[in-house]
């Protein structure tokens, strides 16, 4: 029986600079199992990069492939794409209320995606979406429209959307910016978690207080370096 | 649903409008040449057959169409469709068919209300005028005695198709691969002439597919 392939993974992936992101990804090559967690730290200025929408199978490497579940996304129909993007958790990186439905209340934003993908009860999400909207920060499902909310809300709420559902793969996106260190405890946990669960997770982070923090434990170490993305075993890069 | 009941206070002023001119000039200028009899045959072919569904499918196009592409092209500039396909709902099945089929239904049901509205005020404006002495139902039963199943299809078809002509290029041109804002009012106005130019040729090959054959 052979070995169960990555969830995710970047073979000598290069994808370019075009409208949208800040840099392009040159030749990334890395893989993430089930329980495995990336952390890569983003350097200033270039924050927008192609990586998760790559890791998504919504920007096509030039070169390369990108691989989820062991499958190229360009090998993908347009429909088993989305099927397979149901298996995916992202907190996006957009500022302000662009990575939500601007007509609905964030409530209708969560549910959204859970209720589109699987046969499951809306009260039963919503009761697992509220147990995580409290895990963030959040008193309940926040029921007001994304633009009345406060970026920190909308970064909590993100964080309740990654989560949901146990997806396969998780994607954080900087997802402790103008929240604090007040989000980082909820989302290690969260992670920890989902990680024992056999997800694996992608985190982005331009905070070096989050990129050392020592309750983190990455499987995989990466930063920038230009549009190079360096990234080796934890361990070996900590002891460099 | 939600189409069709914006539009419908706007719909029924138009209504009125129409009605009391079409109805209360056919009135009168049929009675001058001695054609009373002819005032349903006339109300049929061109109230319910031309100019209701002609009416209703410039209002759709106008308010709905246009409305539709801004929405659809500030979702996708700020982000929100890519934050939807990210999460693997297609955009098209999310946005685009609900609102085709919408159109679809609003059509038909805005053209209906239309004539409803257009030959009661039409009645009115005749009965209170002189123009007529029939009693509302026996108007309604003269326009119906001459109202052939043809013109009922042909105002059914003309009603339908342009409507839902008017969402599925609202949505191709709102939902280009890369939007800039600078270029909305062109894809308003594309999206105008392309919708009335549907609207014609489906307008004119009904009418020859209909009472030419």
């Amino acid at each position: 029986m052979s070995p169960a392939p990555p969830i995710l993974e970047f073979r000598a992936a290069r994808l370019a600079r075009t409208d949208g992101y800040d840099q392009g990804l040159f030749d990334a090559s890395f893989a993430l199992a089930a329980g495995e967690l990336a952390l890569i730290r983003l350097e200033p200025p270039a924050f927008r990069l192609p990586l998760a929408d790559a890791a998504a199978g919504l920007a096509v490497p030039t070169r390369g492939q990108v691989l989820f579940d062991g499958v190229d996304w360009s090998a993908r129909t347009h429909h088993r794409a989305a099927d397979a993007r149901a298996g995916i958790g992202r907190a996006f990186d957009h500022t302000s209320a662009s990575a939500w439905l601007s007509d609905r209340s964030l409530e209708d934003n969560l549910l959204l995606a859970p209720l589109h993908h699987t046969r499951r009860k809306p009260d039963e999400i919503r009761a697992e979406a509220c147990g995580l909207a409290r895990v963030f920060g959040l008193p309940g499902l926040p029921r007001f429209t994304p633009d009345r909310g406060l970026e920190a809300d909308l970064r909590r709420a993100g964080c309740v959307r990654a989560f949901l559902g146990a997806p396969r793969l998780i994607i954080l996106e900087r997802p402790t910016t103008n929240v604090g260190i007040a989000l980082l405890a909820p989302i290690i946990n969260s992670v920890n978690r989902a990680r024992e669960r056999g997800a694996a997770v992608l985190w982005t982070t331009t905070d070096s207080s989050v990129f050392d923090e020592p309750a983190i434990h990455p499987t995989l170490r990466g930063r920038m370096s230009g549009s190079q993305l360096l990234i080796r075993p934890a361990e070996t890069a900590a002891e460099t | 649903m939600l189409i069709a009941g914006h539009q419908l206070r706007f719909t029924a002023i138009v209504a009125v409008v129409t009605g009391v001119a079409v109805v209360l000039q056919a009135q009168v200028w049929l009675a001058k040449v001695g054609q009373s009899n002819l005032l349903g045959p006339f109300l049929a072919g061109v109230l319910v057959r031309e100019i209701a569904p002609l009416i209703t499918a410039f209002i759709l196009i106008g308010r709905s169409g246009a409305a539709m592409v801004a929405e659809l092209w500030t979702m996708r500039a700020r982000g929100e469709v890519h934050a939807l396909e990210a999460q693997g709902v297609d955009a098209f099945d999310f946005l685009v068919v609900p609102r085709v089929a919408a159109m679809t239904f609003a059509g038909p049901a805005m053209t209906f209300a239309f004539v409803l509205i257009a030959v009661t005020a039409g009645y009115l404006v005749g009965f209170s005028t002189g123009a007529t002495r029939l009693t509302f139902l026996g108007f309604v039963d003269d326009m119906l005695d001459d109202l052939a199943m043809r013109d009922v299809g042909a105002a059914f078809i003309k009603s339908v198709v342009p409507a839902a002509m008017t969402a599925a290029v609202a949505c191709q041109e709102a939902m280009p691969m890369s939007p800039t804002t600078n270029d909305l009012p062109a894809a308003v106005q594309r999206s105008y002439a392309r919708s009335v130019l549907a609207l014609v040729a489906v307008f004119g090959l009904t009418t020859v597919w209909i009472y030419l054959r």
